[in-house]
Formats: structure tokens, C-alpha cells, sequence
């Protein structure tokens, strides 16, 4: 995953090239009852990118993310999907364009979100039913298809409560990629890994569970990188 | 000595009006309460404020007062057939205890749920239909089957107003024959049969509503118990 | 309308209540034990007897009684058969909210209490109790409100208690809509602030057991 860090101003020359921007968001501020929680963030998405948006607990990366799909609308700012503006603060968000947004812009939770009251498979479906318009033999195939490639083969027909964690989240990305979106974005997908691994200088220095690693890591090394990633330091 | 088994045949006519007037009831109180707890979810309190009136009234009212004042209080205004006034009254009668339910389970819908719809661009009116609607009768269920059996147990109010329901026909056979005891018994053996299923018919939709709506459902359980009451 | 009679009629339902409570809560603990024994047989009987207790409606219980059963003072005064009627029926509620507010207390209590060697009855007493109360109380509270409401069932049989009254009232020429709404508001005099109480006890509660 390459790693680009949040400026709080527009950032240098736009590299020149074949590359088409997906996403963009200028300016973005938002504060939650007073608190000025985005202070003007800009960032940009290129075709194929995936950007890892990192920081502090409690540093807005929540937030942010969550203003990209418009979830959260920002005080100020504008969004712009494949060059086309979407999103402009100030002027009046009608609930077609969130969704033509969000149609382009899809999103994972961490903590999955799945409908509890529908099979996996049926969750994988609905959107693309309601939100897109396919008939309901279109979408149980694109839906199969997905969970197939997800591993969830044997598994299409169960229900949320049944499935393990790492099981609901390979069905909320199905369910995510079914609307084909341009972008995905990825609320802390880290925390939902059964185990994680920090590799530094060619060794595997720690291995363990995200809560074991981010939070009380045993190795030196573990710990300084987690500290410094976490502005501790 | 009439055999159980005829005591129990002469008081079908008189169980079937009970099952008739709580069926009635059922039908026009719950979706009554379904109207009224989504009011109660509104975030205008020039719509719940009425409501919660009328909920706390037909609530604090024993149900036995309800439908005396329908039936005899309203006697010098318009004049409303026992059958009518047993149906009316506890009608709103269980619809006041069910809004608190509809409400508590309108409100359970986790939040979580409702962003992800969002996210999919599900439309509004779809995401109420498919998301909110699917948990809340799940949720809701249990104590609304709680609410019905209560509203079946109720209807033997109605003797009281005269009605041949299966309490009144116990009751008047028992005394003209002489055999009271034995009527009361057979009757209360007929309670207790509907009750009895009923009460395994909750506990079923119960177990599946746990499962399915995951840990909402257990929260509201004991909240629901004191908003029955 | 008799205007002076109607203090009585309501000191009436509220012993009628009172009572009920009272009998409820003192069947309820044999009731619970019955229920939580080790023997089989001890909980198929507080099973049947709670099943009989909710499954067969409080009116008929009362008829049962009044005219039923219909042996000493049970015949001559309708009260005592609503007291021991009602009383009869809750004790399988108050009953469910003991069992409630047991189950609240987390498991880790009990083994505490073994861990560190303390009597059975003494953890119980001192541990556990103080802990389950509050849901208990919650609980109860609450059904008693329904209790309340079902004295009016007494004026079936012929207790004087308030409808009662107030049906006499209207038949000896009252004018019924307001007499009958002058009722209601009596009874939600009562029923209200303990409703408020019943859901003040438990939001303290649940905080507690968050704690």
C-alpha cells in the first residue's frame, strides 16, 4: 500500500500523465458542535490508487472518509468524481445527488453494517436491486459471482449472525463492489484482521491480533513505529 | 352430572365470541399502536405530545373503565352496541400499550444498518420498507403476541356488560343448572389452552427475533417489560 | 353523587391493591423457590402453579373464588377474594421479576462469594440481594400498576371500591361521561407517578450494572 499523508493546504503540482483522477476533495472543513474537527483537507485519487488514510486516534481520518460518500457534509468545501463536481458546500445537497455520489464512491465499515435480517447473499443483492436497477436474476448472479470470489461459496445462503468476522467483512466488500463503484473506501479495515503482522528490515518483528499489536506491542521496534505513526513521540 | 366433554361443547358458542371480539380487537388496536409509536419516534413534539397523552390515558385507565365509558358513559351522546364498544375499547387499549413496543423497536434499528443503506444509495422510502420495517417486526413480535394475550384474557370483561361471551355463558348456564363450579372450570380450561399456545407462539417468534436482529433484541426486552405494564 | 362516599370507595381499591401486594409477595417467594429448586418435581409444581396463576384470566379467578369456591370469608366479603384472587395472579409476576433481578447479577458474583468462603446464605443476603434489588423493585413496580388497575375487577363481584361507586353513582342518576372520567383520573393519580418511579428505578439501574 503506498502511503500519502493528509496537508492541510492543496498539495504541489498535480503529477502530469496518463492517469485520470478518480476522486478529488478540496478544502474539506467540518466541525462537530463548535469543534473544528477537518481544518480544510484536500486530497486526491488517482485511477488505481489506494491510499491508506492514516493518524492519531481522534485526528478527523473518520470523519473525512465519511465526507467523501457524504455521509457527514462538510461546512465547506467541494467533491469531485471522474472531473465532474458532485458536491459543493453552501449549495442545497438534494438526496438524488448523494446518491448518484454514492453510486461511484462505495464504502466499508468497520464494524461490516451488514443487514441482519437478510442471507449474505441477499445482502449482496439488495442495493444493486433498489439502488441500481437490476432485476433480481441479474443481481443474485453478480451477487454469486462476487461471494464466489470472496471464498463465501458455501456460506451465500446464511445470515450475518452466522458468519464469522472475517466472513461479514468479505460480504460487506461483495456488497460494496456489487454497485461497481470508482472508488472504495475502507473505514479502519485493519482492526477486522484476525492477526497482523509488522515486517521490518526483511524480519517478521511481532505477529499477533490488531489489539495486541497496535496496542500493546511486545517488540521495541513495534512499539516505536506505532508511536511514531500515532504522534506520540 | 353433564360429562366435561358436553360442558365444554355448550360453551363453544360462547368461546367463539371471545375469540371473535379479541381477533376484532387485535386488528384494530395494533396497527393503531404501530401508528402511534412511529409518532412517537417523530422528532416534532407538536405530533408526539397529543399522542403521549392518549398513550398515558388508555394506559392509566383499567380496561374495565375504558369500556364502561364507552359503553355507559357516552350512553346520554350516542348510544354504541356491546359488541362495538368491547372492540373500541380494548382496541385502544392494546393500541396504547403497543405504541411504547413499536417505539422502543422503531428506535432499536441499528444505526449501523441505516448508514450502510445510505452508503448503497438505497432510496429513502426503500430503506425503510426493506431495512426498518424486516427488524422491527422481528423485534417487535414477542411482545406484541403479549399484548394480544392480554387482549384475549380481557375480553372476559365483557360479561360484565352482559355479553355471551365464554365467561358470561359459563356463568349464566353454571347458575341456572346449578353446576357454577364445573362451568368455571371448563371455562378456565378454555383460557388457559389459548394462553398457553399463545405464550409458546411468543417464545418462538422470541428465540428467532434473537437470533436473527442479533444483540438489540435482548436490551429492549426488560424496557419492554415495564413498558408493557 | 354521593360526594362522601367516595373517599371510602377509594381507601377500598387501595387496600384491595395494598393487599393484593402484599399476598403477591409473600406467594412469590415460596413460588421462586419452587421454581429454581433441584428437584424436578418442586419446578413442574411452581411451573403449573405460575401457568395456572397468568394463564387464566384474573376475572375468572375472582368468580372462582366469589362463587366458586364460595367457603367462608371468601362468600361473605368480595374483597377478601380479590385480595386473595389478584394476589394470586401477580405472585407468578413478582415472582418473574425476582428470578429478573437474580439473573441481572453477574455469575462472577456467585463464584465470588465461594471463592472466598462466605455462607450461601450470608453471600445471598449480603452480596447478591443488594444487587438484584433495584431490577427486582423495577419490576415489581411496575406489575403492580396492572395490579392496581385490576382491583377494578372487584367491582364485579361486588367490592365497594371505586367503579363500583362510581357505576352505583351513574345508575342512581350521576351523569356518566364525567363520572366515569373522574375515575380514570383517579387512577392515574396513582398509576402514573409509580410508572415514573418503576422507570426512574430501572435507568439508575441499568447505570449501575454499566458501572
Amino acid at each position: 500500500m503506498s502511503k500519502q499523508l493528509i496537508e492541510s493546504d492543496p498539495f504541489g503540482p498535480i503529477q502530469p500523465g496518463p492517469q485520470s483522477v478518480s476522486l478529488s476533495a478540496h478544502g474539506i472543513r467540518k466541525s462537530f458542535a463548535g469543534k473544528e474537527v477537518l481544518r480544510g483537507i484536500s486530497l486526491e485519487l488517482r485511477q488505481g490508487e489506494h491510499v491508506a488514510v492514516i493518524g492519531p486516534s481522534g485526528s478527523g481520518k473518520s470523519t473525512f472518509i465519511r465526507c467523501l460518500n457524504l455521509l457527514e457534509t462538510p461546512d465547506e468545501g467541494s467533491i469531485e468524481v471522474s472531473g465532474q463536481r458532485v458536491f459543493s458546500a453552501g449549495d442545497a445537497l438534494r438526496e438524488s445527488q448523494a446518491r448518484a455520489l454514492r453510486l461511484r464512491v462505495g464504502m466499508v465499515f468497520q464494524s461490516f453494517n451488514l443487514f441482519a435480517t437478510y442471507t449474505a447473499l441477499e445482502n449482496v443483492s439488495l442495493a444493486q436491486r433498489f439502488s441500481l436497477g437490476r432485476t433480481k436474476h441479474e443481481a443474485d448472479e453478480r451477487s454469486e459471482q462476487l461471494l464466489r470470489r470472496v471464498g463465501l461459496e458455501q456460506h451465500m445462503h446464511k445470515h450475518p449472525s452466522q458468519l464469522s468476522g472475517g466472513q461479514q467483512q468479505r460480504v460487506a466488500i461483495a456488497r460494496a463492489l456489487a454497485l461497481d463503484p470508482q472508488v472504495m473506501l475502507f473505514d479502519e479495515p485493519t482492526s477486522a484482521a484476525d492477526r497482523v503482522a509488522f515486517i521490518a528490515e526483511g524480519e517478521v518483528q511481532e505477529i499477533g491480533t490488531p489489539a495486541e499489536v497496535f496496542g500493546s506491542p511486545k517488540n521495541e521496534r513495534t512499539r516505536r513505529f506505532v508511536d511514531a505513526v500515532s504522534g506520540e513521540l | 352430572m353433564d360429562s366435561f366433554f358436553t360442558i365444554i361443547v355448550d360453551l363453544l358458542p360462547g368461546f367463539w365470541l371471545t375469540l371473535r371480539m379479541a381477533a376484532a380487537s387485535a386488528v384494530v388496536g395494533i396497527p393503531l399502536g404501530f401508528l402511534a409509536g412511529l409518532v412517537l419516534t417523530s422528532r416534532r413534539k407538536l405530533f408526539r405530545y397529543p399522542v403521549i397523552v392518549l398513550v398515558e390515558i388508555f394506559r392509566g385507565f383499567p380496561a374495565l373503565l375504558t369500556l364502561y365509558l364507552l359503553y355507559f358513559g357516552l350512553e346520554r351522546i350516542v348510544l354504541i352496541e356491546m359488541f362495538t364498544a368491547v372492540v373500541i375499547a380494548f382496541g385502544v387499549t392494546a393500541g396504547a400499550y403497543s405504541a411504547e413496543i413499536f417505539r422502543a423497536a422503531i428506535t432499536s434499528v441499528p444505526r449501523g444498518q441505516l448508514e450502510a443503506a445510505t452508503a448503497l444509495a438505497l432510496p429513502r422510502a426503500r430503506i425503510v420498507w426493506s431495512i426498518v420495517l424486516p427488524h422491527v417486526l422481528r423485534i417487535a413480535v414477542p411482545p406484541i403476541i403479549g399484548i394480544v394475550i392480554l387482549v384475549f384474557q380481557g375480553t372476559a370483561l365483557a360479561y360484565a356488560i352482559g355479553a355471551k361471551e365464554l365467561l358470561g355463558s359459563a356463568f349464566s348456564t353454571g347458575i341456572m343448572t346449578g353446576s357454577l363450579f364445573p362451568q368455571l372450570i371448563a371455562a378456565a380450561v378454555l383460557y388457559l389452552l389459548v394462553t398457553v399456545a399463545l405464550t409458546g407462539l411468543e417464545r418462538v417468534a422470541a428465540r428467532r427475533a434473537a437470533r436473527i436482529a442479533g444483540s438489540s433484541a435482548p436490551m429492549t426486552r426488560r424496557a419492554l417489560v415495564i413498558a408493557e405494564t | 353523587m354521593q360526594w362522601q362516599l367516595l373517599p371510602a370507595a377509594v381507601m377500598m381499591t387501595v387496600l384491595i391493591w395494598l393487599g393484593a401486594l402484599a399476598v403477591s409477595i409473600l406467594l412469590s417467594i415460596p413460588l421462586t423457590l419452587l421454581r429454581r429448586s433441584r428437584f424436578g418435581f418442586a419446578r413442574a409444581v411452581g411451573a403449573i402453579w405460575a401457568t395456572l396463576a397468568r394463564g387464566i384470566p384474573p376475572i375468572v379467578w375472582l368468580i372462582l373464588l366469589y362463587f366458586g369456591v364460595a367457603s367462608g370469608l371468601l362468600k361473605d366479603v368480595p374483597a377478601v377474594s380479590a385480595i386473595v384472587g389478584l394476589g394470586l395472579v401477580n405472585s407468578a409476576y413478582v415472582s418473574d421479576s425476582i428470578r429478573a433481578g437474580l439473573d441481572s447479577v453477574p455469575t462472577g458474583q456467585w463464584e465470588a462469594i465461594r471463592a472466598t468462603g462466605l455462607p450461601r446464605a450470608v453471600g445471598l443476603v449480603r452480596v447478591i440481594l443488594p444487587q438484584a434489588f433495584p431490577i427486582m423493585l423495577a419490576s415489581t413496580a411496575a406489575y403492580s400498576i396492572t395490579l392496581l388497575k385490576n382491583t377494578a375487577l372487584a367491582s364485579i363481584i361486588g367490592a365497594n371500591e371505586l367503579i363500583f361507586f362510581i357505576s352505583n353513582s351513574v345508575q342512581q342518576g350521576a351523569d356518566p361521561l364525567p363520572a366515569f372520567l373522574l375515575a380514570g383520573v383517579i387512577y392515574m393519580v396513582f398509576t402514573v407517578p409509580v410508572g415514573f418511579f418503576a422507570r426512574w428505578i430501572e435507568g439508575r439501574s441499568v447505570i449501575a450494572m454499566v458501572r
